[in-house]
């Protein structure tokens, strides 16, 4: 069934790990270092524009990997039981990135109508910190899904784990399915 | 204090990889830039912007370090996952070494309009590295729950797994450490014949049950308790400590338990002979 061999993709059973968890790196910290490189303009560190540059390439980066985040994490999240804590905070973490990507798109829009040698704007810089902001809390839900509830974590390997557990003599679960 | 501040308790969860997300991106972008350096007609803002993203990067990752090196330290000596952070560091400290090489040869040419292919074979070994690492890095949390409901335990997890070979033929209890060696709130992980069991004294009793959890194989002695229940620190299944009963969570099997016995000022358990059979391989 090709959507299942599609989900196992963006689960990322082929490396072992979800795939979601090294994707989200890139706006992660790509939409708080956006934050740095405009007060860096703002302070005009460099008057060339490279720091006005540098802080739009985070957003334009940001964005763009804010694509396959989005498909990967859908993935990870339609396995969660919905009576799950995880599965809320999952929905409470898609709604804040939805939040993200449209701060981040206006803060876009607005800069590349600037002068490419001017300092950042007020309204741009303002605009990058509170999606920053957002961006960050909400890294924070997805991290607690994986720290705290365990989400994904030792999902791939359970097998290795199983045979791991059976040799030191503990009672272990009959063959499992597909479950998550 | 500041190891306690570094561990992120006070955070709700691990610090590390909520700090490496911005060199990770930054070091990428830097990379993208030089190829966009390369491509259009003046090249010399996209030079100089992936010259400060590298920068920026680079000081992140120093900072994200030390915060890696306390979790590090906490993690079980025997556990795979010690060692993995061994390459992780080193992977990190060569990357590191080659983007601080990269930065100084940068420093002193950035007027010029297109990234030079020297910095560019340095970049691409960087996000290289980097990937590797990264991977190690995730290996650790989604193979071996490094940090994972760490947050929620009390004091300290075993330093190591306690490994005695005991003969059976004389005694079925098997003597483990001096009673008094084991303190309130504290668990050891120990094996016997192969067998891997955790012992934990809360509130003044000594228990003893499978290490391994029965859903997906966390290690509860470095779980928390809760009125004479232990959840295992990976998915919060919540085990009765006395009958081993499923009191709550993901997990349905029940876990094997151990008789304990403190026999002049000796903490004895009991490893039924059913378990080895010559005994499991140990793992």
């Amino acid at each position: 069934m090709p959507g299942h061999a599609l989900k196992r993709l963006l689960q990322g059973s082929w490396m072992g790990h979800p795939l979601h968890a090294a994707n989200a790196h890139l706006p992660a910290g790509l939409f708080p270092a956006a934050v740095v490189f405009d007060l860096l303009s703002r302070f005009e560190i460099d008057g060339s524009g490279a720091m006005r540059l540098a802080g739009t390439a985070c957003i334009v980066l940001g964005l763009l990997s804010t694509i396959p985040a989005a498909a990967t994490g859908l993935a990870d999240w339609i396995d969660i039981k919905r009576e799950k804590p995880a599965w809320k905070l999952g929905l409470i973490h898609a709604g804040l990135n939805g939040v993200v990507v449209l701060v981040f798109v206006l803060n876009l829009v607005l800069r590349l109508r600037e002068s490419a040698q001017a300092v950042v704007g007020m309204v741009p810089l303002i605009l990058s910190a509170a999606g920053a902001g957002l961006a960050l809390l909400s890294v924070w839900v997805g991290a607690r899904m994986v720290f705290h509830h365990g989400v994904s974590v030792a999902r791939h390997n359970k097998d290795t784990l199983r045979a791991a557990a059976t040799n030191a003599g503990a009672a272990v679960p009959d063959e499992e399915g597909g479950d998550s | 204090m500041i190891k306690s501040l570094l561990r992120g308790k006070w955070f709700g969860q691990a610090l590390h990889p909520y700090l490496v997300h911005l060199p990770i991106g930054l070091y990428v972008l830097s990379l993208i830039l030089d190829i966009f350096s390369l491509s259009v007609a003046d090249g010399n803002p996209f030079v100089r912007a992936a010259f400060y993203t590298m920068l920026v990067a680079t000081i992140a990752a120093l900072l994200a370090a030390p915060s890696g090196i306390v979790d590090w330290l906490d993690i079980r000596a025997d556990d795979p996952a010690r060692q993995i952070g061994i390459y992780h560091m080193t992977l990190n400290l060569m990357l590191v070494a080659v983007y601080g090489v990269n930065l100084v040869l940068r420093s002193n040419e950035l007027w010029v309009a297109a990234t030079q292919p020297q910095w560019l074979g340095m970049s691409l070994l960087g996000v290289l590295l980097l990937g590797a690492s990264g991977y190690l890095g995730g290996k650790m949390v989604y193979e071996h729950g490094t940090g994972v409901g760490r947050h929620r335990r009390r004091g300290r997890t075993p330093d190591d797994t306690i490994r005695i070979s005991a003969n059976r033929s004389h005694e079925s209890m098997t003597a483990v450490i001096p009673a008094d060696r084991i303190l309130d709130n504290q668990t050891l992980r120990v094996q016997i014949n192969g067998v891997v069991l955790a012992i934990a004294k809360v509130d003044g009793k000594i228990q003893a049950f499978q290490d391994y959890c029965t859903h997906r194989y966390g290690p509860l002695s470095e779980g928390h308790f809760c009125e004479g229940k232990v959840i295992c620190p990976w998915h919060g299944s919540k085990f009765d400590m006395s009958s081993g009963t499923v009191v709550d969570g993901p997990a349905k099997v029940r876990l094997r338990t151990f008789r304990t016995e403190v026999r002049e000022g000796v903490l004895y358990v009991e490893v039924p002979p059913q378990f080895p059979q010559g005994g499991p391989r140990s793992s």
